[in-house]
């Protein structure tokens, strides 16, 4: 398969694709998996210190307190896009940045704010969900599929 | 750089099996208030049955001559399996006491309001069982909350 690939190829562009791969920088999986990690964890562990700060001083319990900790989180998240923090936090740390919902906000507003000198209508509001749509769409989607297999397995697998 | 960079994995492994080896006892206030007026012997009772269980860590409960209210924490590893658990409980309690109104909770927020309620029981705070019952109330409304 390589091989049919590579006869399409001129010989000077495969030389350089050779030249390409001996000097290519490896990426450092291990690094980028241990930064992604500390640095989700770290987004986490705020998320638990606001979920614990509003069970404390409110009358939320841990299940009613979890919407206002995903509302907060997004809303730092907001003020970290916009002063330009969040960016660098994710060009360090990667995933660690985008899975937990922080990053989910980050999509929202980054592109917000990119599309802003194109009016508010037309502009910031259909572009909004450019990035973001298609997590809520799959997320929707996978959640139908999971909840699924759920029901069929407690209907008629008995766990 | 290198010899700081292992011994930030051993601290960060270390850190780890410190926090696999929290095997603390049961913490159940046990003694009987000092108010006479509203019995709190079912309470006792409850409590003494959940710390029973080997995966409780704390229980505060607290009645009237209607209703029963437990809050118990549990082992971290067995946080995956608290609704079963909470239905074991409250399955166990409603044995013992079959004619009361049994509400059983694992949530942190219920655990300090019960502790709160055992405390001013205990300390003559609350006078009669109709403000007792308005309290507990309040504490079945919350754990009954969704969002």
């Amino acid at each position: 398969m390589a091989d049919k690939k590579n006869k399409t190829i001129p010989p000077e562009a495969q030389q350089y694709q050779q030249l390409q791969q001996k000097h290519e920088l490896k990426r450092p999986i291990f690094k980028n998996c241990l930064k992604a990690f500390l640095v989700g964890g770290l987004i986490c562990l705020i998320g638990q210190l606001i979920t614990t700060f509003y069970i404390h001083v409110f009358n939320f319990t841990e299940q009613t307190a979890g919407n206002p900790t995903v509302a907060t989180l997004i809303f730092l998240t907001m003020l970290c896009t916009g002063f330009g923090f969040y960016d660098r936090i994710g060009q360090f740390a990667g995933a660690g940045t985008a899975v937990p919902v922080t990053g989910f906000g980050n999509a929202v507003i980054s592109s917000a704010i990119e599309h802003k000198t194109e009016g508010y209508i037309l502009g910031v509001g259909a572009n909004m969900l450019k990035l973001a749509g298609p997590v809520i769409v799959y997320g929707v989607f996978s959640a139908f599929v999971i909840g699924l297999i759920k029901t069929i397995l407690v209907q008629w697998g008995g766990f | 750089m290198r010899i700081s960079i292992r011994f930030f994995y051993v601290l960060l492994i270390a850190f780890m099996l410190f926090g696999c080896s929290n095997q603390s006892k049961t913490k159940a206030d046990l003694s009987n208030p000092k108010n006479t007026a509203i019995d709190q012997t079912m309470a006792i009772e409850a409590k003494k049955k959940i710390a029973s269980y080997k995966e409780t860590t704390v229980v505060h409960a607290v009645n009237t001559s209607k209703k029963l209210f437990v809050a118990f924490d549990i082992k971290h590893r067995n946080k995956l399996t608290f609704k079963q658990i909470l239905e074991k409980r409250k399955k166990a309690l409603k044995k013992q006491f079959p004619d009361k109104e049994i509400e059983v909770s694992t949530d942190q927020k219920l655990l300090m309001e019960t502790e709160k309620i055992e405390k001013q029981l205990k300390d003559d705070k609350i006078k009669s069982e109709k403000a007792l019952d308005k309290k507990m109330e309040a504490l079945i409304k919350l754990s009954r909350k969704k969002t």
